[in-house]
């Protein structure tokens, strides 16, 4: 054992310091792992053998190609290095096996038809029709099961490399690694959108060859690697769908109709697979998985040409370079790697040896490729030899790196966007750390404030601290844009849905994106997803009319729009959702309040007022309660979230034209742009986000409405005062309204006038929680500190128009 | 939790010391309010300040005077005075915060406490505790450990995290 693991060392190594430039590196690197394999047969690891001769098969495929993807295949060999020393170093199951008796060595009367030589590994052909119906049926047991199925549909042929008894052998799945488990979800995420701009890109345009390489390659990669982990329904589904692709590139298949809808639901399967990791170890096949993995061996199946069964007898051979160009040629059918057979190099197939997961895919094509050219990241100690050789071979990879979008940016922890479109290199960093980060940066900008206070007067004129104010300026900067990351992702996934409700709706809608490249925070843009896949649902479900054909008749085109927008203005992103639609109806809304007891027949409503009603909670004018929407709980979460943003929704909508929902969230959850006011002694800030105006007023202004509530004439329109010194029980402040001044701010389409004091200004604040236990009063957003260091109360402007509301404001009417 | 030892107690030779004064044992830092001198844990004081501006915070319990800004953090500030109903006095110059870590739901959290003045850090041994009177004081003997006889003064041991869990309540 010592010699191999010295071995391994020495693999690592080389690969650590493999130096592409030089011609007779691959082939000498050929030599060893061929030598290395060799050995370990010799000492009996076979299944590390296995995977020896797969690396081998593998390389020399690279080199014959040309040595196209050879930095891919080095990464593969690093990691199947680092993961066979793990298994093989004491302590690590050395075979990894999951014996079918309690016995190490499997019982050969496991397997009652078992040939001698027949591996499961081998893939003959005669299991390629059965395998997936056999695995279906068995699907409640355990991984043991399926194989002994395939066991007596398995017929002798070729040259076994292995013993007998490593038939029986089943792997199971490999979840004793969390961080590699957890790295394999989210690139298998990144890879699954990706495939799903690529399939709407196809949906339009069928000949879009990028597109049908890309997805492939996605798919190659997600199977190789969940067969590195051994995750058997994972590896066959993406198997068979990358076939299928496989074949649309080949021309045999066009990408249309039900191959469109199988492949869209592929890489469904697949997310909700590959998310089910995080749970823990995967379960049997459900039947929805067995139906859409045969379904696509059909489609495969039927666009198959002669040459498989040719490709399938050699496929029986040896193990030798066969391997991939066998699955390029024949299809699914005759490699049909049974999910639950041993995921060793299948000579036959010889897809994945395990020795060949592939980390990412070195993808030049289009849009967001994920390119990590990741140092890897300091934060994760693990020290073993793995994140060595593969931090270099990362390294070594990253001068490809094309266009590294933002979407690398948006799926690693954080993202250094340096500028311009071009070279953005993704550094991993903890999150943590970038946290921590970001808040010293925080406390910084205040300490120079209250050092700029105090000092100002004697240092007045000098350079120095105006120097470091700026530089203070640009970390404050720098600091926030950390964690921007533009909207695109969001966006396309938006795509996708509009194209499937439309589909179910049996609408035809088209869907137009502006200013995805628009940054914001990366926790802004997590939260903002759900409200924005309501608001999409809603644009499609209830605006567009219900048939192309109830659009002609109005003189509309067939298709709807959708057009989702996004720009920056004034600090906050604005994200708009327009659909060129039906549009609102007045009068259906109101009926529906009055119905549902949120309004009474007097109450006058502004129009904006009306619109605004489609976010209460309950309320949905919908017919029936659709599969889509029309529960009525969609808008009310929509303003729920957006207004945890501390963000605004509203909506403006022409009858017959369409609708437009805005939203608006600020660009970074930590700053706020406040007024600050007095009332009394004491200190509040208004997010100026609310503030619509200020003035004064005389105490002719205010009407009173049944002795309690004051009114203020306001541009002909009468709208609520509220006295914040008595909502706040402050003893000193302005009783009379002339010797303060209203500040306007609006909520919901509603306006208050809000009398203070005085107005002080505006700035900006770190906003702080007012720590924990005073989180819940209503009215208090939070705390800021202020340029003095003293802490100023950020109201929520909500919360105190609510507060308003209740209160009675009895006595309060001194003028 | 010594409460209920309290009949038990009595019967016992003062000599034996139970597990629920063992427990209490160790190093108290001890401060005034008005008249009487109290002792809170050690391992739960982070740090001593001197009196701030404390901005209140409206609507707030009767009992939070306000937060206070510690290094870019906000905590709450709670008046013990109130909180064992007693009058409120001015502050002097030795009025202090407490800043305490106590723990909620699954964190801890910070808060500070206003008292009168800081004694000293006091190492309280078992024998001389004993547990939380039954009777009088107008203090609910749910926020107190215990009592400690120190030469001839009386030390009331606080359940800090008692009394700030009532902090949890807001009102609204």
């Amino acid at each position: 054992m010592k010699e191999i693991l010295d071995e391994l060392e020495d693999l690592a190594s080389v690969l650590v310091q493999f130096d592409s430039r030089d011609q007779k590196a691959p082939t000498a690197l050929t030599e060893r792992f061929r030598a290395f394999a060799e050995m370990l047969e010799r000492l009996d690891y076979p299944l590390q053998a296995r995977a020896a001769r797969g690396s081998v098969t593998r390389l020399e495929e690279c080199v014959a190609s040309g040595g196209a993807d050879l930095e891919l295949v080095l990464r593969t060999l690093s990691r199947g290095v680092a993961s066979m020393q793990r298994s093989i170093r004491p302590g690590g199951g050395a075979k990894r096996v999951i014996p079918l008796s309690d016995s190490d060595k499997p019982s050969p009367d496991v397997s009652p038809a078992e040939q001698p030589g027949t591996s499961a590994a081998e893939k003959p052909a005669a299991e390629a029709e059965k395998p997936g119906q056999e695995e279906c049926v068995q699907a409640a047991g355990s991984p043991a099961d399926p194989l002994q199925s395939d066991e007596p549909s398995t017929e002798s042929s070729g040259s076994p490399k292995v013993a007998p008894e490593e038939k029986a052998e089943v792997l199971a799945p490999v979840m004793d690694d969390p961080e590699l488990m957890s790295e394999f979800i989210s690139e298998s995420l990144e890879h699954l959108e990706v495939s799903d701009e690529h399939l709407l890109l196809l949906e339009a345009n069928p000949e879009e060859e990028e597109s049908l390489h890309a997805l492939y390659r996605s798919f190659h990669t997600i199977k190789g690697v969940a067969s590195f982990f051994n995750l058997h329904s994972i590896r066959e589904l993406a198997h068979e769908a990358e076939s299928l692709f496989d074949r649309a590139r080949d021309g045999e298949v066009t990408m249309d109709g039900e191959v469109m809808d199988l492949s869209f639901a592929s890489v469904d399967s697949l997310r909700t697979m590959v998310e089910g990791l995080r749970e823990g170890a995967p379960g049997p096949k459900t039947e929805a998985v067995c139906e859409l993995i045969g379904n696509l061996k059909r489609l495969v199946a039927g666009g198959a040409s002669k040459e498989e069964s040719t490709s399938v007898s050699s496929t029986d051979g040896s193990q030798s370079n066969d391997g991939p160009q066998s699955s390029q040629g024949s299809s699914g059918t005759s490699v049909p790697a049974p999910a639950s057979a041993p995921p060793a190099p299948a000579p036959a197939s010889a897809e994945e040896p395990p020795a060949r997961p592939e980390p990412t895919p070195l993808v030049e094509a289009k849009p967001a490729a994920p390119v990590k050219a990741a140092v890897a990241s300091t934060s994760k100690s693990g020290a073993s030899q793995a994140k060595s050789t593969r931090a270099s071979a990362k390294k070594s990879s990253g001068a490809t790196a094309k266009k590294p979008s933002g979407a690398a940016a948006k799926k690693s922890d954080s993202s250094w966007s340096g500028g311009g479109a071009q070279k953005r290199e993704p550094v991993k960093v903890d999150r943590d750390r970038l946290d921590k980060l970001v808040n010293t940066i925080g406390e910084l900008v205040i300490a120079e404030s209250v050092a700029r206070e105090n000092l100002g007067a004697a240092a007045a004129g000098t350079d120095s601290l105006e120097h470091m104010h700026k530089i203070t300026r640009e970390l404050q900067e720098l600091s926030l844009s950390l964690r921007m990351v533009p909207i695109r992702n969001t966006f396309q996934k938006m795509a996708r849905i509009v194209r499937d409700v439309a589909k179910k709706a049996s609408k035809e809608v088209e869907f137009v994106m502006e200013g995805e490249d628009t940054e914001l925070d990366k926790t802004v843009v997590d939260k903002i997803g759900d409200p924005l896949v309501h608001i999409v649902r809603n644009a499609v479900d209830h605006g567009i009319e219900d048939s192309p054909d109830d659009r002609t008749k109005v003189g509309k085109k067939r298709k709807g729009k959708v057009r989702l927008r996004a720009f920056h203005q004034s600090g906050n992103i604005h994200i708009e959702v327009e659909d060129d639609g039906r549009g609102l109806n007045r009068d259906a809304l109101v009926k529906k309040a009055i119905e549902r007891g949120l309004i009474s027949e007097d109450d006058i409503l502004t129009d904006s007022e009306i619109c605004h009603l489609i976010f209460h909670p309950g309320f949905s004018t919908a017919k029936e309660v659709t599969e889509i929407s029309g529960r009525g709980v969609g808008m009310d979460v929509v303003k729920r979230n957006v207004e945890s943003l501390r963000g605004s929704v509203h909506v403006r909508s022409t009858i017959g034209e369409g609708s437009t929902i805005s939203m608006q969230v600020p660009l970074t959850l930590a700053i706020i742009d406040g007024m600050v006011v007095t009332v009394g002694s004491e200190r509040f800030i208004i997010p100026s986000l609310s503030v619509i105006e200020q003035f004064r007023v005389s105490k002719d202004d205010i009407a009173t409405v049944n002795e309690r509530g004051e009114m203020i004439m306001v541009r002909n329109q009468l709208v609520p005062l509220a006295r914040l010194g008595n909502l706040f029980h402050v003893e000193d402040c302005v009783t009379g309204v002339n010797r303060g001044i209203v500040v306007l701010v609006e909520y919901g389409g509603r306006m208050t006038g809000l009398l203070v004091d005085r107005v002080l200004g505006q700035q900006q604040f770190v906003i702080k929680s007012l720590g924990s236990g005073l989180e819940g009063l209503n009215g208090l957003a939070g705390g800021a500190v202020m340029p003095d260091g003293r802490v100023g109360i950020i109201l929520d402007v909500h919360g105190v128009l609510e507060l308003a509301r209740n209160a009675k404001q009895s006595c309060a009417l001194t003028v | 939790m010594a409460v209920e030892a309290t009949s038990d107690h009595k019967s016992e030779n003062e000599a034996k010391v139970s597990s629920e004064q063992l427990e209490l044992a160790g190093k108290y830092l001890t401060f005034v309010l008005g008249t009487e001198q109290y002792g809170l844990g050690i391992l739960k004081v982070r740090e001593i300040i001197g009196l701030v501006d404390i901005t209140p915070v409206p609507r707030a319990p009767s009992f939070v005077r306000g937060v206070i800004n510690l290094r870019g953090r906000i905590i709450p500030v709670i008046e013990l005075r109130r909180v064992f109903e007693m009058e409120a006095v001015d502050a002097t110059r030795e009025t202090c915060i407490v800043v305490v870590d106590v723990p909620k739901d699954d964190r801890t959290i910070e808060i500070g406490v206003v008292v009168d003045s800081v004694s000293e850090v006091l190492d309280i041994s078992a024998e001389i505790i004993d547990p939380a009177p039954t009777l009088d004081l107008n203090i609910a003997t749910d926020m107190i450990l215990g009592m400690a006889r120190v030469e001839k003064a009386v030390k009331i041991l606080l359940d800090i995290d008692s009394i700030c869990s009532k902090l949890t309540l807001p009102d609204s």
